[in-house]
């Protein structure tokens, strides 16, 4: 199983929610008292999507119109961007319009655009259509769903549909044949759970080192429990 | 897929070693840790009782017995703990502190309730003298059973004491006290690390982790009281017997050479078979009662740390039972070199950043003479000591490899005689005697640089050279080479060159105006209130920015870009904590409220010398690491001082935003277009501009690219407009030569690898004008340069076809 890395880009005006999806993406999947990222700013999550690990590094952006000149530092190089609107908000929606075309402009070539309606649980209120929304996004072929980083709705699917989305790297298989994926494994003493804490992509024949390079590192760091575990690949020789 | 378990009770068949039933298997159901504590709560925290009487009911407990209750009526809850040590101070007090978490005053562990505080002190002691422990009634299996005790409250810590429950541990103390060699020889518990293997998947057990619980076993509670307790005899009694006579130190050394076999070769052990199990007798075993190898190392621990954070601290080396000092030094010439090497510095610390900060040249060992009075709790400290020396001795031969290796490449770099060393000799001097200025912008001063760092470390890391650094521990892919290389090209390049650098960037700076514009909006924007900025948050207070202020002078002074970036990601979390402090907004703070904290926060410094650091760290940083975090804050920061430079008022920012994105994504893909060198590096050729080595520019030049095509390249890089009265030279030690139109640069370089060996240079410059004499100082190193030059040339094609 490969391991990805991919650079995910958070546009969208201030207040609609965009750290807010990020972190219900990301916080179900590790305690955070062992979160290795230092803010919510910069977050990451690895997921799996058919046989390839996909590692999210989420870049959250300042939506702020006085920010806007720093945007392209923060999307160059994104495989995907997430422009996020607030649904009971119609300016939300046409910043993100601009934000579209500005990515036409100015983006990666292939970058996989995202078009998030935050704030779906707030119906009543509501300013922006969902059908005129879907029809947009088809219209530039991009992803949409409605969220709602409260309820936890739809944002796992946001990101599963990304990974959808992204180009497959079969046309270009790694140099070398054999590798494996190293999973670092917490032992919650405490919940008494297993969590999954990282996965690492690496050849077969650099595990040895690189699981001791993890077992130094961890020693002194984690005092619980824990275990690096191989997956995935062929059998280690 | 995996599965560890902790099986004390299997026995390897080769061993001549007794084992003994130390561990119950699983057990069908059995309540956590926590739940336990929970429904114990009202027997161990007692708020209404005082102080005195507190101490008074712990008094007649074990030591690591322990409750929480009010100390006076300030309110704040205190952990009073039955203390190890002398009678005087029976119990010791611990100060809860509670805000959004808990932790003991002084700790750096917070927790999100009490209980996981709790819970937490039973694996680890972190600051508190002992491990707290569990009364055996909280073994009790059942659920109702637990809250029949918890409505005892107060009156469970009056009642009689149970005899094994106290009297287990007196055994225990008294026999590590006066040890027993028969019980040694009858009685020797060992734990079996069980590594499977099952769908081709492996693992590793933290050996704490094990023996902590094959031991203590709070895991496995639930089945007998008695059984549990007169095993937790059995265990520290044999504990207790740590003298030993020399042939078993002996043994002790086969079997740590054996664990590091599994921690070196997992692959192989769990491939042998599946399912296998490697019972052995680790080290770091509590029960286990062989010589500890690191008695003439331990000393200068305790002389270096005083009581801090868990596992070893604080521990006299005495507590020992009286170890002969000379006969550890004469066992000591038996181990291997590795395990002579004195224990990691680092080893113990909770900083994140303790492994990356590296510890270069650790302090001698020093043997103390010290005498203090044992300890009983030193039969917990003996198995933990235990433990740590051998996991020590295994990672100090791991981590020494890697000093080994950054060694290496020093010396490399010392020896004006070696390739590399005169390479590095010659580009630092080169750069000290002003070479930088002779670029038009700072990028590319600081680029050059980079591609001499990027060109060196893909040399070394595929040169012989440092292969036989390491060729003696037969692991060659056992370290992370790269990084290892460049922290140490970061020394020998970066460190002599930082204040030049930092000179002719502030040069650069000052010059272009950049400085200046910084100056002037910081003195505007530090006028404008926290809603002017856009702050929604909370601000640093004034003693958070003297702390920042701190670690920004720290980052100033660090060359390795490497170590600032450490420096850079620890004020954003200085940032974040900030932020939160007077907030109770569930979600964390993204980067709608963290950029504008993050331009207040800079508006309040030095910008001008962050502008530098920033640059320097954009520009030198180990590319590969830039999609990161600390990509992501380097972005941020660079991205707060771009809009400080070009702040400007409200009514001029919608029509500037076109242009300023554009010069944004321009500067944006400069900076970066460095990063995809390395792919392609057969294609590239070096090219100089007017002499050689001056300036010198990398181009991507495929075979087929002609010399007319090279030369249109070189005029857009150099920007020169009147192409046409420029061409491209090779010129070697005594030639030049122009090279014509429809000529290919790349076929005649490979040409030239054969036959010269390389010698030579392409450079590009005006048809008409000859190079600088020869004799000139500048063409003299050009001269050694391109000799020593050669193989990075050849590095290239070989990386390429490995690629």
């Amino acid at each position: 199983m490969a391991l990805r890395e991919l650079k995910v880009c958070l546009l969208g005006d201030t207040g609609v929610g965009k750290s807010s999806i990020v972190w219900r993406f990301v916080e179900d999947s590790f305690d955070p008292n062992i979160n290795p990222t230092i803010g919510a700013s910069f977050m990451t999550k690895t997921v799996q999507y058919q046989n390839e690990l996909h590692k999210f590094l989420i870049w959250d952006t300042a939506g702020q119109e006085r920010f806007r000149a720093l945007a392209p530092m923060y999307y160059r190089g994104s495989a995907a961007a997430i422009i996020v609107y607030d649904i009971t908000k119609e300016e939300t929606f046409s910043t993100l319009k601009n934000w579209v075309k500005e990515l036409r402009q100015h983006g990666p070539p292939n970058i996989v655009v995202a078009i998030a309606g935050n704030k779906c649980d707030l119906n009543d209120v509501r300013e922006v259509i969902e059908k005129d929304a879907k029809d947009y996004a088809d219209s530039i072929h991009a992803i949409f769903v409605e969220t709602s980083a409260k309820n936890a709705i739809n944002i796992n699917e946001l990101f599963i549909e990304i990974s959808r989305r992204i180009p497959s790297t079969d046309a270009n298989p790694p140099s070398s044949g054999r590798s494996l994926n190293l999973i670092l494994r917490i032992f919650d003493i405490l919940h008494e759970n297993h969590i999954v804490l990282s996965v690492w992509r690496t050849e077969a024949t650099r595990a040895r080192g690189h699981i001791r390079k993890i077992y130094a590192f961890l020693y002194n760091r984690v005092r619980v429990g824990w275990y690096v575990s191989t997956k995935g690949g062929e059998s280690p020789k | 897929m995996t599965e560890i378990m902790v099986d004390a009770s299997k026995e390897h068949a080769g061993t001549a070693s007794q084992s003994q039933h130390t561990a119950v298997g699983k057990h069908g159901s059995r309540l956590p840790l926590l739940d336990r504590l929970s429904a114990t709560r009202g027997v161990w925290e007692l708020l209404d009782v005082q102080p005195e009487q507190v101490k008074r009911l712990l008094s007649s407990h074990q030591p690591g017995s322990f409750i929480i209750a009010r100390n006076g009526n300030e309110g704040s809850r205190t952990l009073f703990l039955r203390n190890p040590g002398s009678e005087n101070e029976a119990v010791c007090l611990f100060p809860l502190e509670e805000s959004s978490a808990v932790h003991l005053k002084g700790s750096q562990l917070y927790f999100r309730n009490l209980l996981e505080l709790v819970g937490f002190h039973f694996v680890s002691r972190d600051i508190l003298p002992c491990l707290l422990r569990i009364p055996h009634i909280f073994q009790l299996p059942c659920r109702a059973d637990l809250d029949a005790v918890a409505t005892l409250g107060t009156t469970f810590w009056t009642m009689p004491l149970k005899p094994g429950d106290c009297l287990a541990s007196n055994e225990a103390e008294a026999s590590s006290a006066e040890p027993n060699g028969d019980l040694l020889k009858s009685r020797q518990p060992s734990c079996s690390i069980r590594v499977t293997s099952e769908n081709a998947a492996l693992c590793i057990v933290n050996p704490l982790f094990l023996s902590v619980h094959s031991d203590i076993e709070w895991l496995d509670l639930a089945p007998s009281l008695c059984r549990s307790s007169s095993k937790r005899g059995s265990l520290q009694l044999s504990n207790g017997l740590a003298k030993q006579e020399g042939p078993v130190s002996l043994k002790h050394l086969g079997s740590l050479e054996k664990e590091e076999e599994m921690v070196k070769d997992p692959l192989s052990c769990s491939a042998s078979a599946r399912r296998k199990f490697l019972s052995r007798r680790p080290s770091w075993n509590s029960s286990e009662t062989e010589e500890p190898p690191w008695s003439p190392i331990l000393p200068q621990k305790e002389i270096r740390s005083p009581h801090r954070v868990s596992w070893v601290e604080g521990i006299s080396a005495d507590a020992l039972p009286c170890w002969p000092l000379q006969k550890a030094h004469s066992e000591s010439l038996l181990l291997n070199d590795s395990m002579l090497l004195p224990l990691i510095p680092e080893l113990d610390s909770l900083s994140v950043s303790s492994v990356e900060d590296e510890g270069e040249g650790l302090p001698p060992a020093t043997p103390s003479s010290q005498k203090r009075p044992r300890s009983s709790s030193s039969t917990f400290t003996h198995k933990v000591l235990y433990r740590l020396s051998a996991m020590s001795n295994a990672l100090t031969g791991f981590l020494s490899l890697e000093r080994r290796v950054s060694k290496r490449v020093q010396e490399l770099a010392q020896e004006s005689t070696s390739v590399v060393g005169g390479l590095v000799h010659n580009f630092v001097g080169h750069i000290l005697r002003g070479a930088g200025t002779r670029h038009p912008t700072s990028t590319e001063m600081l680029q050059e640089i980079r591609q001499m760092i990027s060109n060196l470390k893909g040399y070394l890391c595929e040169s012989s050279d440092l292969h036989t650094a390491y060729s003696e521990y037969g692991e060659a892919e056992e370290i992370d080479l790269g990084s290892v290389v460049e922290g140490a090209l970061y020394k020998c390049i970066l460190k002599p060159l930082r204040d030049s650098i930092y000179a002719q960037l502030l040069d650069f700076r000052t010059h272009d105006g950049t400085l200046n514009r910084l100056r002037e909006n910081q003195v505007t924007l530090s006028q404008q209130s926290l809603g002017e900025l856009g702050v929604a948050a909370s601000v640093p207070d004034g003693a958070c920015l003297e702390r920042i202020q701190t670690k920004l002078s720290l980052l100033h002074q660090a060359y390795s870009p490497k170590k600032k970036e450490t420096q850079m990601l620890k004020i954003c979390k200085m940032l974040y904590e900030a932020m939160n402090l007077s907030c109770d907004k569930a979600e964390p703070f993204g980067a709608d409220d963290f950029l504008p904290v993050l331009i207040y926060v800079l508006v309040h410094c030095d910008v001008v010398s962050v502008q530098l650091d920033v640059e320097y760290m954009m520009e030198l940083m180990d590319p590969s690491q830039l999609q990161g975090e600390g990509g992501y804050y380097l972005t941020t920061w660079f991205g707060a001082l771009y809009h400080i430079e070009n702040f400007q008022a409200a009514s001029t920012i919608t029509r500037q935003i076109s242009v300023e994105a554009k010069r944004s994504i321009h500067q944006w893909h400069r900076r970066r277009t460095i990063h995809h060198h390395r792919r392609n590096l057969q294609n590239i050729l070096y090219v100089s501009f007017h002499e050689p080595f001056n300036n010198q520019k990398t181009i991507s030049v495929p075979p087929n690219m002609t010399t007319a095509l090279v030369c249109a390249a070189c005029a857009e890089k150099y920007g020169i407009s009147d192409g046409a009265d420029y061409g491209l030279f090779l010129v070697s030690e005594s030639s030049s030569e122009l090279l014509t139109e429809d000529s290919y640069p790349q076929k005649i370089r490979a040409d030239l690898l054969q036959s010269q060996g390389g010698r030579g240079n392409f450079v590009y410059k005006p048809k008409d004008r000859p190079l600088p004499a020869f004799g000139s100082s500048l063409l003299q190193e050009a001269v050694s340069l391109t000799e020593s030059h050669k193989p990075l040339e050849s590095v290239g094609v070989e990386q390429s076809e490995v690629d």
